[in-house]
């Protein structure tokens, strides 16, 4: 199975066969699509002037300040647990906090899962070996912790022990699949990064 | 210092009721259990994102891990709401409440 190696040059190197290229991406996808942020087009100029974000800056020229996102907890499980409550027992500090957090908290999911797909590209179709700085494995790493996270809270994950025993054409073998790749990949580039 | 001439009376006047209703009342950051992340990764979080020693950041996992939850920082509201929010963009579930 595919496994993160930190080489002597301090890189995160990980070699994927075709079809563990392709399940990946596909997963990574699915987390993207489920967070629901549209891509902004980069603005060369404004990232020359430190100004990244543009269109979060117009917002909150426009009065927004970043306090217009979404009050209520969305309805998804998956997504439920990826934007969890920060406040279990007072629901209008919750409301408050989502308001404030929440479009920042999917923004920046949905450029790590964009930032893996980009590595990815290369190697999808045909597999390869692809090397990451640390700044790319960190990125990887909160990737795959949200693709466990959406796989594991679908599965209804509920300890360490394990899958149940399925029957060999129960679809939820494939899931149980890719869910223990992801842990896998996940424990070694962990474990890379020391 | 002569500033201290002219403020001590009034501190002294000061009811200590204020002391205790001070606005800075702790607030902490709970981590709780999930059965998904991994404890190598929530100790690699507690090192990263709090900059705590591997056996300060391995005992909080091990509290999170065994007790279902652990406190792992004290401070302001808008601390601890900074601190949560690092957490969720971790993945972890955290929350946050006044220190009882």
């Amino acid at each position: 199975m595919a496994t993160f190696r930190r080489n002597r040059h301090g890189l995160f190197s990980l070699t994927l066969q075709p079809v563990e290229a392709d399940v990946l991406a596909s997963v990574v996808r699915e987390v993207l699509e489920l967070l629901d942020v549209p891509e902004r087009r980069a603005d060369p100029l404004a990232e020359q002037l430190g100004l990244g974000d543009l269109a979060g800056f117009e917002e909150a020229a426009a009065g927004g300040l970043g306090g217009d996102g979404p009050t209520a907890a969305p309805d998804d499980e998956v997504l439920r647990r990826l934007l969890p409550d920060a406040y279990p027992e007072d629901p209008d500090a919750a409301s408050e906090f989502r308001r404030f957090t929440e479009r920042g908290l999917r923004e920046r999911k949905a450029a790590a899962a964009r930032a893996v797909l980009a590595s990815l590209a290369p190697v999808e179709g045909q597999g390869g070996r692809g090397q990451l700085d640390a700044e790319g494995a960190r990125t990887w790493l909160g990737a795959l912790n949200d693709v466990r996270l959406a796989l594991g809270t679908r599965l209804g994950v509920r300890d360490d022990s394990g899958p149940e025993p399925l029957d060999e054409d129960d679809p939820a073998r494939y899931a149980w699949a890719v869910y223990d790749f992801a842990t896998h990949l996940q424990e070694t580039l962990v474990r890379s990064l020391g | 210092m002569p500033s201290t001439v002219l403020t001590a009376p009034v501190e002294l006047e000061r009811p200590e009721a204020d002391l205790s209703a001070a606005p800075d009342t702790p607030w902490v950051t709970l981590v709780w259990n999930d059965p998904v992340n991994l404890m190598s990764y929530v100790s690699y979080v507690f090192r990263t994102h709090f900059g705590y020693s591997e056996a300060k950041a391995q005992a909080l996992m091990l509290d999170v891990h065994t007790k279902g939850r652990a406190a792992v920082s004290t401070g302001s509201r808008e601390q601890m709401e900074r601190d949560v929010e690092a957490m969720h963009g971790y993945g972890l579930w955290a929350t946050l409440q006044k220190d009882d």
